[in-house]
């Protein structure tokens, strides 16, 4: 990568700043540079560059000290959170933060999981690269079940910017041709397994309403020109991802729009700033710029520009927000409506059942397929819901072969158990819930009173709880799985729910927090991700959700920044910024 | 750059530094020489992971380990290759599996699983000489077989307990096999790289299970 990318120190104004480098960072930046605007693309963390920075990538299990497993001291001081999360790993916690620098508080009695990846690239590293549309029964449910407040949007406002960002990010899968989960523009999308093949027949002919379509993801199955001219090729179906990829075959900051902003010309990027707060200039009732401290050695400095987009994450974008404080807005910028902080969701992830399958002894796959099975949300309206919870959830999954992994504990001493163990066992099958979690007023974010962290910047204080929507939810949908796994024959299921057991947050798709809105009395931006108060302030990611609905968030993050840097390059143009 | 003390040190060795001490100590002491950040970044590299790693080695039966006396050690390679024989693949005392269950019960798991390990190694050995007098280390392989087919089938004087603390030993032994360079490339069917993703193969053309894996 050009060195003359990142600056440091610098008097210039920019057009943009963009704050934060993960999926919807790295968009907003590719997008404003792609139109001419001189861009500054904000990152607290360190560098990493494609490829060069992948340390984990490449090396097989006997080549980590601990057999991918991580140091148990190590774990217990710098990851006592990050540790909750599947893809954390020795192969992988580099991309995670460490607890001890990043602490926050949680309300008494309640929990949260804050899963941190604070580097250039962000989680677009890190995350599952599940790609789904919301559709019109995602932005319609808030207004017709009176829960949260409804989207300024609907789905033909998307539309032809999802498609916008599923060309240029690669998004294999099948046109299902669903309403409750619009096509998206596909690359092929990954095979079935036979017994997959037989069980979807099956579900077909059983549960009509629940079709079983394989999982959409941000891999290139097969890569256009365009991914080709990214320097992208092919996913090798390592399943690997989190360690990076240097294949580019999923999508990320590194392999998709990073470069992509960076040949313009027209981007910096500003490493190791931790953004402080906002600056805002009260006469004009414009953002200048951003108060930043230094990640490593604390000192400060600022940047400016005539727009500003926030896409620090979720959680990183309110607390930025919160601690932006005027006399015009003495509780956080742009926070007029006094909703800042409140409304945070994740999804709900905590209820499955899997089985064994009978039978296919000479079936077997090649490779580690990066995606699985997904039955989409199938009480998608209130017609459908259930009597005792409202909304609905996705069940995933897939099928696979048993392994050693699996069968370590099982009895035998000896040639034949040490044969058993190097053939592959019986096909299992599993399906895991998916939950929408309702938006409410009292899971709410705010600054700590008094708790800092080492750059000076006060703590996240997270009140959050399940509610009863969401448990019983679970209870139903492990029911439910159960029922449709001995429906279709399979043998010895077994079926959990775990909500009890964890905190919001696991999912990693916390969203809500400085949400959208019609009304600026009821919610911080409109219909294009613009705060109500200050013209050239953006949100563009999950904290601007009115609802969590049941899909993976990715994709809409994406869609929705993209549209949001089109209307204020319109307005810049139109002088309205 | 804030790598650069994190290069020396490697340069120098971690052990030449910070010469025979535990964990935690030396954590404490890297971040006083080094700073709090760039030992995290140290430790988040591979220099502290490597310098403390484990490295397959011949003899680790003949000495204590990290959390097994050098007795307990002897019993535990033994029980390594009646679990695990050779077959046209290395035994998985031969391939060290007891001087990695020893690292890794040090390395990664709490004193809780490394007492209760120790307990069913001791247990074994106990047992060995109640009913056949002798100790486990001195068993032909056959009677070592059958003692811990016992203990699986919970007679001879083992309980459920014991059960129990044999499947999380065997556990960490299947485990400790199966990720080794042999165990993984030449017992199982290895794909560093697949080259993308098939649905449906004949089984016969593989053979085997697979030895690597998404998440270990």
């Amino acid at each position: 990568m050009d060195q003359d990318l990142y600056i440091n120190e610098t008097n210039e104004e920019y057009d943009a700043l963009v704050i934060g480098s993960g999926i919807s960072g790295g968009w907003a930046a590719k997008e404003f540079c792609e139109r001419g605007l001189k861009t500054l693309m904000i990152e607290r963390g360190r560098i990493v560059e494609h490829q060069k920075d992948y340390i984990g990538e490449g090396k097989s299990v006997w080549q980590y000290p601990n057999r991918m497993k991580v140091d148990n001291l190590l774990v217990e001081e710098q990851y006592n959170v990050q540790k909750l999360c599947y893809a954390f790993h020795d192969g992988t916690k580099h991309f995670f933060g460490n607890d001890k620098d990043y602490p926050y508080t949680t309300e008494k009695g309640t929990g949260f999981s804050w899963i941190r990846a604070n580097q250039l690239g962000g989680k677009s590293l890190l995350w599952h690269r599940q790609s789904y549309r919301f559709s019109d029964y995602d932005f319609n449910a808030n207004k017709l079940d009176g829960h949260g407040n409804d989207w300024p949007i609907r789905y033909k406002d998307l539309q032809a910017w999802y498609s916008h960002v599923e060309e240029h990010a690669g998004i294999s899968g099948n046109y299902d041709n669903l309403a409750q989960l619009p096509n998206s523009e596909f690359l092929p999308p990954f095979e079935w397994t036979k017994p997959e093949i037989d069980l979807k027949a099956k579900f077909t002919e059983l549960f009509p309403d629940r079709p079983m379509i394989i999982g959409r993801t941000a891999h290139l199955t097969k890569p256009s020109k365009l991914h080709l001219s990214q320097g992208r090729v092919q996913c090798q179906a390592r399943n690997e991802c989190q360690k990076g990829c240097s294949f580019g075959a999923y999508f990320s900051t590194q392999s998709s729009t990073l470069p992509a902003a960076a040949k313009t010309g027209n981007l910096h990027i500003a490493a190791n700033s931790v953004v402080h707060s906002l600056i805002y200039d009260e006469k004009t009732n414009r953002v200048k710029g951003v108060r930043v401290v230094d990640n490593d050695d604390l000192s400060t400095r600022e940047y400016f520009a005539k727009v500003v987009f926030l896409c620090a994450s979720t959680l990183g974008s309110t607390q930025i927000m919160l601690n932006s404080t005027s006399k015009k807005f003495p509780n956080g910028i742009a926070n007029s409506s006094g909703v800042l902080g409140h409304y945070l969701m994740d999804h709900v992830y905590n209820a499955g059942a899997s089985g064994r399958i009978e039978g296919y002894h000479q079936e077997f796959y090649s490779g580690r397929r990066p995606t699985g099975a997904y039955i989409p949300n199938f009480q998608f309206e209130p017609s459908k819901y259930k009597k005792n919870y409202k909304r609905g959830y996705a069940l995933s999954g897939g099928a696979s072969r048993s392994n050693w992994q699996n069968n370590g504990q099982l009895d035998g001493i000896g040639v034949d158990f040490k044969h058993q163990l190097t053939q592959a066992g019986d096909w299992y099958f599993g399906l895991n819930a998916q939950g929408e979690m309702l938006p409410r007023f009292d899971n709410q974010v705010s600054l700590h009173a008094s708790k800092t962290d080492k750059w000076g910047i006060p703590q996240l204080h997270i009140n959050c709880q399940w509610s009863d929507n969401e448990r019983l939810m679970m209870l139903d949908a492990e029911q439910t799985a159960k029922y449709m796994l001995e429906k279709a024959g399979l043998k010895d299921v077994k079926s959990y729910t775990s909500i009890d057991n964890n905190s919001p947050g696991l999912a990693i798709h916390e969203v809500g927090t400085a949400r959208m809105g019609k009304d600026p009395k009821t919610s911080v931006l409109n219909a294009y991700n613009q705060t109500h108060d200050i013209a050239n302030l953006f949100v563009t990611d999950g904290s601007s959700f009115c609802s969590s609905a049941v899909v993976n968030p990715s994709l809409t993050f994406m869609a929705l920044t993209v549209r949001a840097v089109d209307y204020a390059v319109k307005e810049m143009k139109a002088k309205r910024i | 750059m804030k790598n650069k003390p994190a290069q020396d040190l490697e340069e120098k060795s971690i052990e030449q530094v910070f010469p025979k001490m535990n964990k935690r100590q030396f954590l404490i002491n890297l971040a006083a020489v080094i700073g709090t950040s760039a030992a995290a970044q140290l430790a988040c590299g591979n220099a502290f992971a490597v310098a403390m790693s484990y490295q397959a080695k011949t003899d680790s039966a003949d000495k204590s380990g990290k959390v097994f006396s050098q007795y307990q050690m002897q019993v535990l390679a033994d029980i390594c290759a009646v679990v695990l024989p050779r077959t046209d693949t290395p035994s998985a005392a031969e391939l060290d599996v007891h001087g990695f269950i020893d690292h890794q019960l040090f390395t990664c798991y709490d004193k809780k699983l490394q007492a209760q390990t120790q307990d069913i190694v001791e247990k074994i050995d106990r047992q060995s000489k109640a009913h056949f007098s002798k100790s486990f280390t001195t068993l032909a392989v056959e009677q070592q077989r059958q003692l811990l087919l016992a203990l699986e089938a919970q007679g001879l004087g083992f309980t459920k307990v014991d059960n129990k603390g044999f499947k999380g030993l065997k556990s960490l032994l299947v485990f400790g096999y199966f990720t080794t360079e042999v165990g993984a490339t030449q017992a199982l069917s290895y794909q560093a790289v697949p080259g993308g993703f098939k649905g449906s193969i004949s089984y016969d053309s593989v053979g085997k299970s697979y030895g690597a894996l998404a998440y270990y």
